[in-house]
């Protein structure tokens, strides 16, 4: 998986919110040997020791912070910069919402915020909806890194649109392109990685998982066999019935 | 009256970011910083001066997804 420039060996980056303990997140770090993982920034309080932190640059993978929750173009701008003086990264995955309820992405805020940071210097990873339109002109904005959703954030509930997530892997070839949210089943994963896609952004499933080791080790069995299976040359999709034992000398013909 | 991370906090005379920082956060924790509404790097917190009303939002990492 390549992402501006630099190529990441697992095409898998892990959302780091919601595991029962640190010591679980940094297990399945490790199990899927993970590059990459996503972190909010949200206001210091009283509780903050900085262990978190510590952890996660412990961890030695690539920081990818992300703007989570922010509402208008100018929340996500003033995020991204926070983020990228904390972190010492110009990756940002940005998140722009339309609302709290369903946490789908805002185009216009989006594409606002897309165009700004671009031209502060950031490497932007736009979370996006599965609208071809939208991701056409993020691409057509200079973004090397799409992510667009397979479902609602935290629902589990797949790729919803094959169809329309088939259609902007069709038409943007050369663009890396990452499932980001959804994802609550190992089928999901494979189903993504079948469609042509090049990672996925995951963290619900694993984390609320009831065992999320065990999640993680599926998740690096099932990414082993996907591959292979790519790898072998999967046959083509036909819209009729083809016969796989052959129809000579078939007996009781006439 | 200034707002911190949403908590209203006194001030008596304009100061500058980096007293107002350095009195309400420890040195050993790392954050980043925005004043109403818009993003102050590290080097200009000392000539950042604040007034009353001013809203500083004093930020660090947090799990994400």
């Amino acid at each position: 998986m390549q992402i501006y420039g630099q190529n990441f060996k697992t095409n898998i980056i892990l959302g780091t919110s919601g595991y029962p303990s640190p010591k679980v997140l940094l297990n399945c770090i490790k199990i899927l040997k993970t590059e990459m993982v996503t972190v909010s920034v949200r206001r210091l309080n009283d509780a903050d020791d900085n262990s978190f932190f510590k952890l996660i640059k412990k961890s030695k993978c690539t920081i990818l912070p992300n703007t989570a929750g922010c509402l208008s173009a100018q929340e996500a701008i003033v995020t991204a910069e926070m983020a990228r003086e904390l972190f010492e990264t110009d990756l940002i995955k940005l998140e722009v919402i339309e609302d709290d309820l369903t946490l789908k992405p805002s185009i216009k805020n989006t594409i606002k915020a897309t165009e700004s940071l671009i031209k502060k210097g950031f490497k932007v990873l736009p979370y996006t909806t599965d609208d071809f339109k939208f991701t056409k002109t993020l691409e057509s904005l200079g973004c090397e890194v799409i992510m667009p959703w397979g479902s609602q954030i935290g629902s589990g509930r797949g790729l919803e649109n094959p169809e329309k997530l088939m259609k902007i892997r069709e038409e943007m070839p050369n663009l890396t392109l990452i499932i980001d949210a959804g994802i609550g089943r190992i089928s999901h994963v494979c189903q993504a990685f079948e469609m042509g896609y090049d990672g996925i952004l995951l963290n619900t499933a694993i984390s609320k998982a009831n065992y999320p080791e065990e999640f993680a080790h599926a998740l690096k069995l099932s990414l082993e066999a996907v591959t292979k299976s790519i790898s072998s040359g999967l046959i083509p999709k036909r819209n009729f019935a083809t016969p796989s034992t052959t129809m000579i000398g078939i007996p009781f013909k006439r | 009256m200034i707002f911190i991370n949403g908590v209203k906090t006194q001030i008596k005379n304009d100061i500058n970011l980096e007293k107002i920082l350095k009195t309400n956060f420890s040195d050993s924790y790392s954050y980043a910083v925005a004043v109403n509404n818009e993003f102050v790097p590290k080097s200009k917190y000392k000539n950042t001066i604040i007034v009353k009303g001013d809203i500083i939002e004093v930020v660090s990492a947090h799990p994400g997804g």
